[in-house]
């Protein structure tokens, strides 16, 4: 089994680097939704997420020559969808266009039982918070940056990422109360 | 209500989004696939330049392998491993390098004799033409004469001269001069393909060809017929790859 996994990436990452449009698709059909929840979590919402998920595949098998297979072929990818993420929101940055996101997304779905719903709803929570703390909670609590790597990545000292963070777990802790305060009320009726 | 500590949030986040997954519209792999393809174009163009260059170079191989005036590639067992006294070395090699010389002078010599003698043949075919007309008009004027005049003799006399004048020039058409019976005593070999002059690409390899391998069975050969010409045998020495009708002529 993981002996006819590890053929199957080799394939996969020979076919690309050859730039054999079917290897392309095969290997996007097998990451896409993996990689869209990866994008999901950087973006406002779904539109958002596709867009990085499209940039990043066209990241990915333009600068397939550049992975070394150092570590996972995945985690290669994975890797590029966050910077990629990272690039959107710097660009974002320097336009100066601000949008407020409350009106954009939908309010947090309600919970009940399924636990898939919990995860929409916390991404939900996660998309709604403003493009730096989005950022840095993402890279920090999620893919595990050290303070020091999202400074260099994004530019900024060690000290603005510490307090975006914290800043981002005050907002989320709201909401969680909040959710959690809605969830009481419908488990009494 | 419990109060969460940084950590607990983090890691509840963390666990529940990390294996996150979810589908994307099609459209995406339709844009993506479209952003690669002027790649992919742009790819396959190098390559038929590198297919030219390959080729260009393939052909620019087979010139210098086929051009006169270079010692001949031969594939037989060679002269010099026998083993030589030492004071006969010197003058032979003299000998062949002459001999070299020679070849490739007769070589553009017997071109350009041929040359020439195209343009005889060409004036010769002229004259002979002009020769007939005027004869032609001249029976005209014989008949005419016959019908008219008596001095009918003098016309007829007159009518003659130009015959005489054919026939000569006929003569002289049989007996060609000697750099084309050079080529023939070449052709000796195999008479039935090597006749007649040059009148495709083909012949001119095949008389290329002829000067620089005296094998019976050329290194490549061509054969013409209605459609142009087109290889008919080749020998590598060890593989010989011959047209069924070029069997033929062989046997």
């Amino acid at each position: 089994m993981n002996s006819s996994r590890k053929v199957l990436v080799a394939d996969l990452l020979d076919g690309c680097r050859r730039g054999d449009p079917k290897t392309q698709e095969l290997l996007y059909k097998v990451l896409a939704s993996k990689m869209l929840g990866v994008c999901a979590r950087y973006a406002r919402n779904s539109y958002e997420a596709e867009e990085m998920l499209q940039l990043g595949f066209i990241k990915v098998f333009r600068k397939i020559n550049d992975f070394r297979e150092e570590g996972s072929f995945e985690g290669w990818i994975r890797r590029v969808m966050v910077n990629t993420a990272i690039e959107v929101y710097r660009k974002e940055q320097k336009s100066l266009n601000v949008v407020d996101l409350s009106d954009v997304h939908d309010a947090p779905q309600q919970m009940f039982d399924m636990d898939g719903l919990e995860v929409r709803d916390l991404l939900a929570m996660v998309q709604e918070l403003s493009p730096g703390y989005r950022l840095v909670f993402n890279l920090y609590a999620i893919e595990g940056y050290s303070h020091k790597e999202i400074a260099q990545q994004l530019g900024i000292t060690e000290g603005a990422s510490k307090s975006q963070l914290s800043r981002a777990r005050v907002v989320l802790k709201e909401k969680l109360a909040r959710m959690e305060g809605k969830n009481y009320e419908s488990n009494v009726r | 209500m419990k109060a969460m500590s940084d950590k607990e949030i983090d890691e509840m986040f963390r666990q529940k989004l990390q294996s996150y997954e979810d589908t994307p519209s099609a459209l995406v792999w339709r844009n993506i696939s479209k952003e690669l393809q002027p790649e992919t174009q742009v790819k396959s163009n190098t390559s038929r330049i590198w297919m030219a260059a390959a080729s260009l170079i393939l052909l620019a191989f087979i010139g210098l392998l086929l051009m006169p005036g270079k010692p001949p590639v031969r594939l037989q067992a060679s002269q010099t491993t026998e083993p030589k006294p030492v004071e006969h070395n010197e003058v032979p090699k003299a000998k062949k390098k002459k001999l070299h010389e020679s070849k490739s002078i007769l070589f553009l010599e017997r071109l350009a004799s041929m040359r020439i003698e195209r343009d005889k043949h060409v004036k010769d075919y002229k004259e002979i033409r002009k020769a007939i007309s005027e004869n032609i008009a001249h029976i005209a004027q014989v008949q005419q004469a016959d019908i008219q005049a008596p001095g009918v003799t003098a016309a007829i006399n007159h009518a003659e001269e130009p015959q005489v004048l054919i026939a000569e020039e006929l003569s002289v058409e049989k007996t060609s001069p000697g750099p084309v019976v050079a080529l023939a005593e070449q052709e000796h070999e195999d008479p039935t393909v090597h006749k007649g002059k040059i009148k495709s690409l083909g012949d001119i390899v095949n008389f290329v060809v002829r000067q620089v391998d005296p094998r019976k069975e050329k290194i490549i050969e061509f054969t013409n017929h209605d459609e142009g010409s087109s290889v008919s045998s080749i020998n590598l020495g060890l593989l010989k790859i011959r047209t069924k009708q070029n069997e033929a002529k062989l046997n």
